[in-house]
């Protein structure tokens, strides 16, 4: 096949891996699929959860080197707590996320991990920021990424609908992880998804053998 | 050469004795079946009067080479592997594999769906160019890799099964056709050429499906999307793709993965065509143009960015601060001081 479908490796170091994340109406779904692999041979587990909870209505997903996604995600929790002590109330979102992409643009040389932040705050509802890779921090309604995130680019264009409804969002999501899992190698296992509205945190484990089957299956 | 092979040939029928054959040992005689003598890749290569030189090199064919004599020469060429393998000539520019085409099996038949645009070095060579290709009256074949080269091995393709149907009086399945393609293309491996088709045949076992590929693959399926939109497309045919589908709900999958990879894909474009293979034989639809699919989106979506319009209802609900564009927003809120709710 062609030899783009390989640019994940050639990277290096990436997890492979399925992120996505999405705002409904009054809150966001963030998710993500199991697997790190290595070397895109072999699974180090099938059941790790890349949704980490960075505060009590925020969440991170990580994409790229696992363990520069750890270190940085450890870091910002650790600023972001500071920053909501100081200011007596819970971070707005773009905090969050502003705090990440700080880390990841000043150490762009050393560091190869991309995040989707997402989560809800009273000021602007529910948000969804994408930091990429070199640093750069944009606002989106819909996002995807990793490996498994080519695979379902022509379907999240096709089926995402802004404010959707929760359950519409749930089951969109859902779909979107089967079909990239069902597509990519070296994304797999159960669906971790996490909602997040005002009244609070929801985390949905789909295990593989409960998410939608579609022809081939 | 053609015309020789009919006026030599008497055992035109396949289940006769192959014994005359010893006799005919000069001759080309092609892969008959029954044939135990020829090893697997003494079968017939149509291009073999050019194999006397390594295929790595470009272009460089000498005219001698269409003599009955150079024909013999080449039978006992061992087939296979070029003799010699002298540094790859450079080619004359870069070769592009840019392309969405996608075929899949449903009730109805074989659905074959491509995009129609040619690119090179980062321009669009043709913007209308055809990539799926009819190659006899049941038998479609979608073209991905460089264009030249798939344009020239389905020419070949489609000689060599007119041929085979000549001599046999029969239509050579669609199994036995990507094999066929599969072989020529053997010899070819580990050099530039880059074909990656699939045939979408109907055959005397009903609509089947082969993926053929110049490094060697051959493999049959329900479903495939070969090119550089190939990803994009995946999405939506995997969701979408049902044995039970009627053709009107095919056709819109179809036109529908290849309008999303195009939207995606910077070397996909332009139209689609779609085509579909029943046992009635191919039919084409007339090929549309995509950019109109994307404005009636947008119409059908209300005419306007939607992402402005929830922005702003977001800002008119999030209160207080004055009105502005999203980045301003984003500078207060890093100033840090707690907003009055």
């Amino acid at each position: 096949m062609e030899k783009h479908c390989t640019n994940s490796q050639v990277k290096g170091v990436s997890t492979g891996t399925t992120i996505l994340a999405a705002t409904f109406n009054g809150g966001v779904v963030i998710c993500s699929d199991s697997r790190a692999s290595m070397g895109g041979e072999y699974v180090s587990s099938k059941t790790i959860n890349k949704v980490i909870q960075v505060h009590d209505r925020i969440f991170c997903c990580m994409a790229g080197s696992l363990a520069d996604a750890q270190v940085v995600i450890k870091a910002a929790k650790y600023n972001l707590s500071f920053h909501s002590v100081q200011m007596e109330n819970p971070p707005l979102v773009i905090a969050a996320a502003s705090v990440l992409k700080e880390l990841c643009y000043h150490n762009k040389d050393e560091l190869q991990a991309g995040f989707i932040t997402a989560g809800w705050d009273k000021k602007k509802g529910p948000q969804v920021y994408v930091v990429s890779l070199g640093g750069m921090l944009v606002p989106q309604l819909v996002t995807i990424g990793g490996s498994g995130s080519t695979y379902i680019y022509g379907y999240v264009d096709a089926k995402y609908k802004p404010n959707m409804s929760r359950d519409e969002c749930l089951q969109f999501a859902t779909n979107a992880l089967a079909l990239a899992m069902g597509r990519d190698n070296v994304s797999g296992g159960v669906a971790h998804l996490v909602v997040v509205t005002e009244t609070g945190v929801e985390h949905v484990v789909v295990p593989g053998n409960k998410l939608p089957k579609f022809h081939d299956e | 050469m053609a015309l020789q092979d009919l006026c030599h040939l008497q055992e035109v029928f396949p289940d006769t004795d192959c014994s005359p054959f010893g006799t005919r040992t000069g001759y080309y005689d092609d892969g008959f079946p029954a044939s135990s003598r020829s090893p697997l890749f003494n079968f017939f290569i149509p291009a073999a009067e050019f194999l006397q030189e390594s295929p790595l090199q470009f272009g460089q064919v000498s005219s001698a080479f269409t003599s009955q004599d150079h024909l013999l020469s080449s039978l006992s060429w061992p087939p296979g592997l070029p003799q010699d393998s002298p540094q790859p000539v450079p080619l004359p520019f870069p070769m592009s594999h840019g392309t969405t085409t996608l075929a899949f099996l449903f009730q109805g038949g074989v659905l074959a769906a491509a995009d129609t645009r040619s690119s090179c070095s980062g321009l669009v060579a043709c913007p209308s160019s055809q990539k799926v290709l009819p190659i006899h009256s049941h038998l479609v074949g979608t073209t991905s890799g460089t264009s030249a080269d798939c344009a020239l091995w389905k020419r070949i393709l489609a000689r060599e099964l007119r041929l085979y149907q000549l001599r046999h009086g029969r239509r050579l399945s669609t199994g036995g056709a990507a094999k066929l393609m599969s072989h020529m293309l053997h010899p070819f491996k580990g050099s530039e050429l880059c074909v990656a088709a699939t045939l979408c045949g109907w055959d005397a076992s009903g609509p089947s499906l082969f993926y053929v590929c110049s490094d060697g693959t051959r493999l049959q399926g329900a479903l495939f999307s070969v090119g550089s939109g190939s990803p994009y497309a995946y999405s939506i045919l995997d969701q979408g793709v049902r044995w039970d589908l009627t053709l009107q709900e095919a056709t819109s999958i179809a036109r529908e993965a290849v309008y999303r990879a195009t939207h995606r894909d910077a070397w996909s474009g332009n139209c689609v065509d779609v085509f579909h293979v029943s046992s009635a034989g191919w039919r084409r639809r007339g090929r549309e143009d995509l950019r109109e699919e994307y404005y009636r989106e947008r119409d059908r979506q209300g005419g306007e960015d939607l992402r402005e319009e929830y922005y702003r209802e977001r800002d008119r609900r999030g209160g207080g601060g004055p009105e502005g564009g999203v980045l301003q927003r984003e500078g207060q809120t890093r100033g840090g001081g707690p907003e009055t709710e």
